[in-house]
């Protein structure tokens, strides 16, 4: 390595080299500053983009929940997803219907009371109707309903189709 | 080295530096996602079978991820599931299961193509065999109708299908192996994927003969080598004859475009228009002339309007039961009527025995030969029109007629006339030349000829007509008069007669050099 | 509070100086520090390369916690994920993967400088104690770091590692108790070697360098004068800002560009994961440490940890035993020299034959 160097103090130029000199000086000053502000802005840019995750709709899948003639008028079925969460499914005379069993007031999980015709969250006596909206309790007072869960019956073959998370890919 | 330079040297790296994180950038955006890949999905019943057998045949269990089933959830319980009476079942870890996997076991799910294939010829190709009347099929297959030997597991058996058996005790139980007490399948019944296959639950066929398991891919049971694997040889040559064709050259030139592994409907016409294959003409949908999907089903006996398989062919009409029962009736025979009771004969396997049962039945519809020969030309009318097609199967009827006519009815009416006269026995079907003669002539050659003009398979069409006449005059008709021969000259004398007679007629003119 | 405030910059500026009364001249004067002539030699940026690079493994480290799970049966998954799923994942993994091994290599050879410079003589004894400290702490981080992986080789060097602890004379088996949580390499030991990594190493890291650097800057660099060599007064010494900062900023920039040329070139992959039952046919600790593992196929374990710790506790106590070498019996200048030069080549050689090795 050469050793030309800048003494403390000294300066390097005659006069008549000033302006010129002066011209490289700030545009190796414009060049620098510009080098290094994009790549480490670039590099900071990619950092976020590695911190953020990115955002993704939970993906659907269908997935194979029998054959109609296995859920009985007028009872409820529980159906497990991918997940391990709970479906309640009950069919009537308008077919079937399926509920997440998660009550929307605070998390607990609600079951099905046969003999009352209703569901129940058992934490703080929330009451829902076969059609999943609250009619007592807390939720009912938020105007909550349970959610839905997307179901369908294939015309031809009769088997029940139920919507649930896709789960997570482990690498 | 002086500040500016120095500065410069920075500005320069970090130049360097940006255009590297701009490949890093780059090559992140052409990353593709894990996530695409598609994944098997793993209900918790079939978690705890494949957790022992992703070891044990791991690559059945990796089959079975690729499968459309794995997609939705259908794993290994929901088809081996079996109730604890049945006859195959057992408990293997905690739950009762069957390995035998038939198409009643299949119809849980797919019960339209399970009616259409259990009432369709293929249903019946173990019947054909196994059936007590048919003594040919017994003396070349050597069964006797009550056990296989094993013989036919590897021939016969194969294509046509077996009868599932146990193996039994003195006393006429079950065999049940190991500390599961699984129960002991008769191995010459077993591994089977006959078409006709005699199940224990009453079922019959196999669906995986085409549908192989455990991916069960579409693109399997939609190519000709699946069939190719029954259909062809000596006496049904369907997938030479075809392979010949232009069909199954347009195929195999251009089985990229044929879209084989679509999941869902497969339209001719609209999925693909290459060429068809066996499953295009046979089985699957097609776009008819008015724009709409027409066919598609598992009876590959709709679209067939000659029957090829006897001596002499005749075009057939089907006659409908209410059971969903079908049967060809060639049209020498009057059709019952729709509502009249007949009583059908039909080969059976009760109690693992085959017996041809007496069923009376219901006629619900007949479908006349000429109505299931629109369905195959709704087909055909995709790539041809209308003059093409009628004077193709012009051809093809004339062709028929023109083998029936010349070689197969004198041929007929020879043996038939043999057989009265004692000459000949039934039951000693390949005893003298003139049996041998008789079969190749009709069940070889002039098969090869009647398959090889209904496909467009010219070269075969010759083969196979060349052997009928090689056959026809050179042995047959000799071997006619020494089998009389051998009884006495009276009989020679009669039969020199009668083979005369059948060279004196104008279409055998050029043989008559052969009159004796 | 002292009368009217008005609302110019002064008046705001006076106003933060009450609040936050530092005297800002200190950090001038800091910066103003004037660099000797021989720094303008590269070999001397060593320790400027190894702080540089911890920056960039404490910021690339601090990003993969967005992601990584410390529990046995997620951690392999997670790392995974990081490499396979998320954006710029395999890019921040591999630049901390390569710059740690850049890391200790730097750290080696600035090791040797200041040996081969004297610059651990009095009176910098004590910067000498607190760079092996670092040394200890650097390569603990290696260690954990790449166990947190919890591949084959990571699993199993692990158990290694720790059961050569157990060979430690008197705390020996507590040390190795105390590192796996337990009597074998369990679900406590990943916790721990995690907590280890992102937490007490680099705590003890940040002290360390700020004693370290603190003891730079108050000692001053070493004027070295090397024989030959006239320096003419003016350029005895030359400015910390803007010359020297540059040049440290060139070096921090081409780090960065090579490290990144190497993760584009050789991004870091994943192994097969943990198998306690499985023992891979081959297992091998980290290239850092083939020359202990060298040591102990030669030897026994205790022989091998036992000269290990006595090798150890000699170069750390270096200055003060060459300082009683020399005051007892002359021990001449060169044959520290030697004795550095024999310690490095058998390091090379048992680094490199164990790389050969299966």
């Amino acid at each position: 390595m050469e050793e030309e160097d800048i003494a403390l103090g000294s300066s390097e130029s005659t006069n008549d080299n000033l302006k010129e000199n002066s011209k490289r000086e700030f545009l190796s000053k414009i060049f620098i500053i510009l080098g290094v502000a994009f790549a480490y802005g670039l590099l900071a840019f990619e950092g976020l983009f590695f911190i953020v995750p990115k955002r993704r709709e939970t993906e659907k899948i269908k997935i194979y929940g029998g054959r109609l003639s296995q859920y009985k008028l007028g009872s409820v079925k529980a159906f497990y997803d991918l997940e391990g969460n709970e479906i309640l499914i009950m069919r009537d005379e308008s077919g079937l219907k399926a509920f997440s069993s998660v009550c929307p007031h605070l998390g607990c999980r609600v079951h099905w009371e046969s003999d009352k015709n209703e569901f129940f969250c058992p934490c703080h006596k929330g009451v829902f109707n076969t059609n999943g909206v609250a009619i007592s309790g807390p939720p009912a007072k938020a105007g909550q309903s349970l959610r839905k869960v997307s179901i369908s019956v294939d015309e031809n073959s009769q088997i029940v189709y139920i919507e649930v998370n896709k789960p997570r890919i482990k690498a | 080295m002086s500040l500016n330079a120095k500065r410069w040297i920075v500005a320069g790296l970090s130049f360097l530096l940006l255009a590297s994180l701009l490949v890093v950038a780059y090559r992140e955006s052409q990353r593709k996602l894990v996530e695409e890949r598609q994944v098997a999905i793993v209900t918790a019943d079939s978690r705890a079978c494949i957790d022992c057998h992703k070891n044990d045949s791991p690559a059945l269990v990796k089959e079975w991820e690729y499968s459309k089933h794995a997609r939705v959830g259908i794993g290994c319980v929901e088809c081996h599931a079996a109730d604890r009476n049945d006859i195959d079942a057992w408990k293997h870890e905690g739950v009762y299961i069957s390995a035998l996997v038939t198409p009643l076991d299949c119809a849980e799910c797919h019960e339209k193509e399970y009616k259409e294939f259990s009432n369709s010829p293929h249903a019946k190709a173990a019947a054909l065999i196994y059936n007590p009347a048919n003594v040919t099929a017994a003396v070349e297959a050597e069964v006797d109708g009550q056990s296989s030997i094993s013989n036919t597991a590897r021939t016969c058996q194969e294509c046509h299908g077996s009868i599932i058996k146990f193996a039994r005790d003195e006393e006429g139980k079950i065999v049940r192996t190991g500390s599961q007490k699984k129960p002991f399948i008769d191995p010459e019944t077993w591994p089977n994927s006959g078409m006709g296959r005699f199940n224990p639950d009453g079922s019959k066929g196999s669906c995986h003969a085409c549908h192989a398991r455990h991916a069960f891919q579409a693109e399997l049971s939609r190519s000709p080598e699946t069939c190719g694997k029954c259909h062809m040889g000596l006496d049904h040559p369907q997938l030479e004859v075809y392979s010949e064709s232009k069909h199954g050259i347009a195929f195999s030139a251009n089985r990229a475009r044929m879209d084989l592994d679509k999941r869902g409907e497969w339209v001719l016409g609209r999925d693909y228009s290459a060429a068809p294959t066996c499953a295009t003409c046979h089985i699957s949908s097609y776009m008819s002339a008015q724009g709409f999907v027409e066919g598609g089903s598992h009876d590959v006996g709709e679209r067939i309007s000659w029957t090829l398989l006897p001596a002499i062919s005749t075009k057939v009409n089907l006659v409908i039961y209410e059971d969903g029962y079908k049967e060809d009736y060639p049209e020498t025979i009057e059709p019952p009527s729709i509502g009249d009771e007949v009583t059908t004969i039909e080969t059976v396997v009760e109690k693992e025995k085959v017996l041809n049962k007496e069923v009376r039945r219901t006629v619900k519809d007949v479908i006349y030969s000429d109505d299931r020969r629109e369905k195959m030309i709704g087909v055909c009318l995709n790539c041809h029109n209308d003059t093409y097609v009628d004077n193709f199967y012009g051809q093809f009827d004339k062709f028929v007629e023109l083998y029936n006519e010349k070689f197969a009815e004198p041929a007929q009416n020879l043996m038939d006339s043999l057989q009265a006269d004692g000459l000949i026995s039934e039951e000693a079907p390949f005893e003298k030349e003139v049996q041998w003669a008789y079969w190749e002539l009709w069940h070889h050659g002039s098969r090869q000829a009647r398959h090889g003009a209904s496909m467009m398979g010219p070269s075969i069409t010759r083969q196979g007509m060349y052997e009928v006449s090689e056959t026809f005059y050179s042995r047959f008709l000799p071997a006619v008069i020494s089998a009389a021969a051998e009884k006495s000259p009276g009989m020679e004398k009669k039969y020199r007669k009668k083979v005369n007679e059948v060279l004196s007629r104008p279409e055998h003119k050029r043989n008559r050099e052969l009159k004796q | 509070m002292k009368g009217k405030s008005t609302l110019s910059i002064n008046g705001l500026i006076k106003k933060f100086d009450e609040m936050f009364p530092f005297d800002w001249e200190i950090l001038r004067q800091a910066g103003a520090e004037p660099v000797p002539h021989h720094l303008k030699k590269w070999w001397f940026c060593l320790g400027g390369t190894v702080l540089y690079l911890f920056i960039i493994q404490v910021v690339t480290g601090i990003a993969l916690t967005f992601y990584y799970i410390p529990y046995p049966q997620e951690a392999f998954q997670s790392i995974a994920r990081i490499t396979q799923e998320i954006r710029f994942g395999w890019f921040i993994r591999s630049l901390h993967r390569w710059a740690s091994n850049f890391l200790i290599v730097a750290l080696f050879f600035h090791m040797f400088r200041v040996y081969f410079t004297g610059a651990y003589r009095h009176p910098r004894q004590i910067n000498w104690l607190i760079g092996f400290m670092l040394l200890f702490v650097t390569l603990s981080f290696g260690f954990t770091g790449y166990s947190l992986v919890f591949e084959q080789m990571s699993f199993w060097g692990a158990t290694v590692a720790t059961n050569l602890t157990e060979a430690v004379p008197i705390v020996g088996h507590t040390l190795a108790y105390f590192l796996r949580g337990g009597p074998v390499i369990g679900d406590n030991t990943l916790t721990r070697f995690f907590m280890l990594h992102i937490g007490v190493l680099p705590t003890l890291a940040f002290i360390l360098i700020g004693l370290h650097i603190l003891l730079i800057r108050l000692h001053g660099v070493t004027e070295l004068h090397f024989e030959g060599e006239t320096v003419p007064e003016e350029k005895r010494f030359f400015r910390f800002l803007p010359d020297h900062v540059i040049s440290e900023l060139m070096l921090g920039v081409f780090l960065l560009y090579i490290l990144t040329i190497l993760s584009l070139t050789f991004p870091v992959g994943l192994g097969t994961p943990a198998d306690p039952t499985v023992t891979p046919e081959h297992i091998k600790p980290e290239w850092y440490f083939y020359f202990n593992f060298r040591l102990l196929k030669l030897t026994s374990l205790n022989v091998s940890v036992v000269f290990t710790l006595f090798l150890c506790l000699t170069i750390f106590l270096w200055p003060f035993i060459e300082e009683f070498l020399q005051k007892k019996i002359k021990f001449p200048d060169f044959l520290s020299v030697m004795t550095g030069l024999v310690f490095f080549l058998i390091f090379l050689l048992f680094t490199v034959w164990e790389s050969f090795a299966p």
